[in-house]
């Protein structure tokens, strides 16, 4: 009788467990990039650049092919669906004075002119549905965990990209 | 307790010096309270002003600058955008919407924006707010005018009136466009933005109105009427500024550095999020700077408690040998002494907060009429109890001071009569 | 059975600190239960020393002090302020009131500081406030108008008697007057000490009158000079 109950309440408390799904899986920017559109691999294509002149054509058409790439930028599909955690440096979009219900989400840290901006497959479009996100200002470092959409930009633009639904931001030490 | 109302009793004896002490403490908690709630209600009111834009474009020149005169209403455009440039990146595939902006006219004081329907449609504010009108109607004429909420109410006007518009952003103005009045056609609902201020009307009026302008001015002879005027093209040739809705949020970098680097003309693209950031790191320093003085007065109001407390003392050593007698111990004439500092303290903070609702309101729709700033008289936010709470904490730390002061004396005296 | 005294000094020595010479050594001082003793002693001689010795707030540097059956000095601080308050009454020479209490509450002081005199005065089921109305009124100080007025404008004697009033309530078993005559005019003095004493048999307790006026002294069965029983004293110290 009592190994009955025992094993009762042990299944009622896996299933709780359970409802609450995987814990979220820590992400990292480049696992966002698909493996054929790796600008590294691009390079790679031709050759030894640093053999290169400025001024030869073939310079020339590489920066522009890596520019187009930069454009194109996929996503990677099977990260759709997926819970994960992932650092970043905070873009604010919306929000009161107090707290942030949108921003965006990007590796690296400001606007540098000299370098181009972040591409769309490494643009984390966050919405926070508690706007609970105290984030002090622009910039800040936080994690934020969720479930992470990977929609192709043929699709509907608006949903286009990587967006999550935050369950929590937090800062990142 | 007993010793509290001793310590009660104590204080209401000595009633001048009390109030006094009171006073200035109260004033002080006041002063603080308000410093901070006019702080945080001006980052509300300013983040408030925009919402669901991705892009606010304009003449190249700074972040800050961009946004303050273009949807702050406050300062001015140093350069325009040519209509050209606006039509070709408002045709980018990724841009959903946009709002052309126009400024530079006045009307008695409240600026003048010219702009088109799309203004009352895709315009938000306050976590996504549209524009909804009070009475009437989007403008659909050149010589038609929507006025903000507070234009409507300060000034009087109703649908159906007639406004001229004056030219330069002053609240008088000796170039005034008295040939061509706008007719009143819609009255919007108040937003707590500058949107109350303003008079929009759309981009050909304001072409309209400059048609017998030149360089400037007026020139007499040359003057073309109203109706002449709607006969000529009213395409713009320049706007200040406009605002932006992309289809894909992700797309913004990409947008915002296409833009900046537009080789026809020199333009800037920010996000207002990340301005309206680079803002209030601005002011920050000129924040920080109020709240370190209204700490100190604080500090020096705790001080007024202290000094008034350890200069009774002495005189107040009979009265301790008296308690000791009774069977007071030194412990209960720290607690009695502690005490008259944490009640002053205490009724001067309460007394602090009354001061502080009626200022308010008082002060509240004369605030709200100039700055726009509406200042809500609400009861205090969890980081108003924080400071309350310290300022308390830190008259309890305060009052140990006499309080220890009379525990050792009443310690050293036991009952001996010092007269 | 016997009662134990109501206050028995051994071997008594008291010096403010260390490093200076005792001041006081008393070997042997009985005052029984319900005794009215007289202690003169000139200013200077020690006599407030004494007091604040039996009455625990300042501890002897050698021997004991026992107040009651209990040895006053080898108890806590707590507990000797806790013993003063429910056993010991005081009358001081001035400024016995505090003056920001009303009349009344400088009455009712004790009773806040001992929930035994507190329990005494209301024994018969009068608030505090009548007990202390009933003492004034022993006092001849019943007068509505005078109950009302702030302390500071008492005459001294009314002061004396509204302090009186103080240290009786309750009934402590013991009542300790240092110099209380002092201040007052003589024809005042030993009507003073009339409605002392009639008040300390009513209760029964105990009175120490400390004072230099050896006018008084007659009036008291027992009595005591300081310098007689300070060996220190003697010594011509």
């Amino acid at each position: 009788m009592k190994c009955r109950v025992a094993v009762l309440l042990l299944i009622s408390l896996l299933s709780l467990t359970t409802v609450h799904a995987e814990p979220a899986q820590e992400l990292e920017w480049d696992a966002m990039i698909p493996e054929d559109y790796r600008p590294d691999k691009i390079m790679a294509q031709f050759g030894d650049i640093n053999a290169l002149e400025d001024d030869d054509p073939r310079a020339q058409k590489i920066l522009e092919e890596l520019e187009a790439a930069w454009k194109e930028a996929p996503v990677v599909e099977s990260l759709d669906g997926k819970r994960i955690k992932l650092p970043g440096f905070v873009v604010p979009i919306e929000g009161d004075g107090k707290k942030l219900t949108e921003f965006l989400l990007v590796p690296y840290y400001g606007a540098c002119i000299h370098v181009p901006p972040p591409p769309a497959n490494q643009t984390v479009y966050v919405k926070v549905p508690k706007g609970d996100a105290k984030i002090r200002q622009a910039f800040d470092t936080v994690w934020v965990s969720g479930v992470m959409s990977a929609k192709s930009f043929a699709s509907d633009l608006a949903t286009a990209g990587y967006q999550i639904e935050a369950e929590e931001v937090t800062p990142y030490e | 307790m007993a010793i509290f109302s001793l310590a009660f009793k104590s204080l209401l004896n000595r009633r001048f010096t009390a109030s006094l002490v009171l006073l200035s403490i109260a004033l002080s908690v006041s002063l603080l309270l308000g410093v901070e709630r006019l702080r945080v209600e001006s980052r509300n009111s300013f983040a408030n002003t925009i919402s669901a834009t991705d892009l606010v474009v304009g003449a190249r020149s700074g972040a800050i600058n961009l946004l303050l005169y273009s949807v702050f209403r406050i300062g001015d455009a140093t350069n325009n955008i040519s209509w050209k440039s606006y039509e070709e990146l408002s045709r980018h595939p990724l841009v959903d919407w946009t709002i052309p902006i126009s400024l530079g006219d006045s009307h008695r004081g409240y600026r003048v924006m010219g702009t088109d329907q799309g203004y009352f449609q895709h315009y938000k504010y306050a976590q996504k707010r549209s524009l909804t009108f009070h009475q009437g109607q989007p403008f659909e004429k050149v010589y038609q005018a929507v006025l903000g909420h507070e234009v409507a109410r300060k000034l009087g006007y109703r649908l159906g009136q007639d406004i001229i518009i004056a030219h330069g952003a002053g609240k008088t103005s000796f170039t005034l466009h008295d040939d061509k009045p706008f007719r009143v056609v819609g009255i919007l609902n108040a937003t707590g933005t500058p949107v109350d201020r303003t008079v929009h009307v759309p981009l050909q009026g304001i072409e309209a109105i400059h048609a017998d302008w030149f360089a400037g001015r007026q020139v007499r002879g040359l003057t073309i009427s109203a109706d002449e005027a709607l006969e000529r093209d009213l395409t713009p040739k320049a706007i200040t500024a406009f605002l932006v809705g992309l289809k894909s949020r992700i797309a913004t970098f990409q947008v915002q550095r296409e833009i900046n680097d537009y080789r026809k003309e020199p333009l800037l693209a920010v996000l207002p999020g990340v301005a309206l950031q680079q803002l209030w790191d601005l002011i920050a320093v000129a924040e920080n700077a109020l709240l370190i003085i209204t700490v100190l007065v604080v500090a020096v109001g705790l001080i007024g408690i202290l000094t008034v407390m350890l200069a009774s003392l002495n005189e107040r050593r009979r009265e301790m040998a008296i308690l000791r007698s009774v069977g007071a111990r030194p412990g209960h004439i720290l607690l009695l002494v502690t005490g008259e500092s944490l009640l002053l303290s205490l009724i001067g903070i309460a007394l602090g907060l009354l001061l502080l609702y009626a200022g308010l309101m008082l002060a509240q729709s004369y605030i709200e009429a100039h700055y726009g700033l509406h200042l809500p008289i609400g009861l205090p936010s969890f980081r108003e109890w924080q400071i309350l709470g310290l300022v308390g904490t830190s008259a309890v730390v305060i009052g140990l001071i006499p309080g220890y002061r009379a525990y050792r004396y009443s310690l050293a005296d036991g009952m001996s009569i010092r007269i | 059975m016997p009662q134990t005294a109501a206050i028995e000094v051994r071997n008594l020595r008291f010096r403010w600190r260390r490093e200076l010479p005792e001041v006081l050594h008393i070997k042997a001082l009985e005052v029984a239960r319900g005794e009215r003793i007289f202690i003169r002693g000139a200013s200077g001689s020690g006599k407030s020393t004494l007091l604040a010795l039996l009455a625990g707030v300042n501890l002897p540097s050698g021997g004991d002090v026992e107040v009651l059956g209990e040895t006053v000095n080898r108890l806590s601080s707590a507990r000797r302020d806790h013993f003063r308050s429910d056993h010991i009454g005081f009358i001081f020479q001035l400024f016995n009131l505090i003056p920001y209490l009303s009349v009344l509450d400088n009455v009712t002081l004790p009773c806040r500081f001992s929930r035994r005199r507190k329990e005494k005065a209301t024994l018969s089921g009068n608030t505090l406030h009548d007990e202390a109305m009933r003492l004034l009124a022993h006092l001849d100080l019943a007068d509505d108008d005078l109950i009302h007025r702030p302390v500071t404008e008492l005459s001294v004697g009314q002061q004396q008697r509204v302090a009186t009033a103080r240290a009786l309530i309750g009934a402590p078993e013991i009542l300790i007057a240092d110099e209380p005559t002092s201040a007052l005019d003589s024809d005042m003095r030993q009507a003073f000490l009339r409605l002392l004493f009639q008040e300390c048999e009513e209760t029964g307790s105990t009175l120490l009158f400390v004072s230099h006026d050896r006018q008084l002294e007659v009036l008291f069965e027992q009595h005591i000079a300081l310098d007689e029983i300070n060996e220190l004293a003697q010594e011509g110290v």
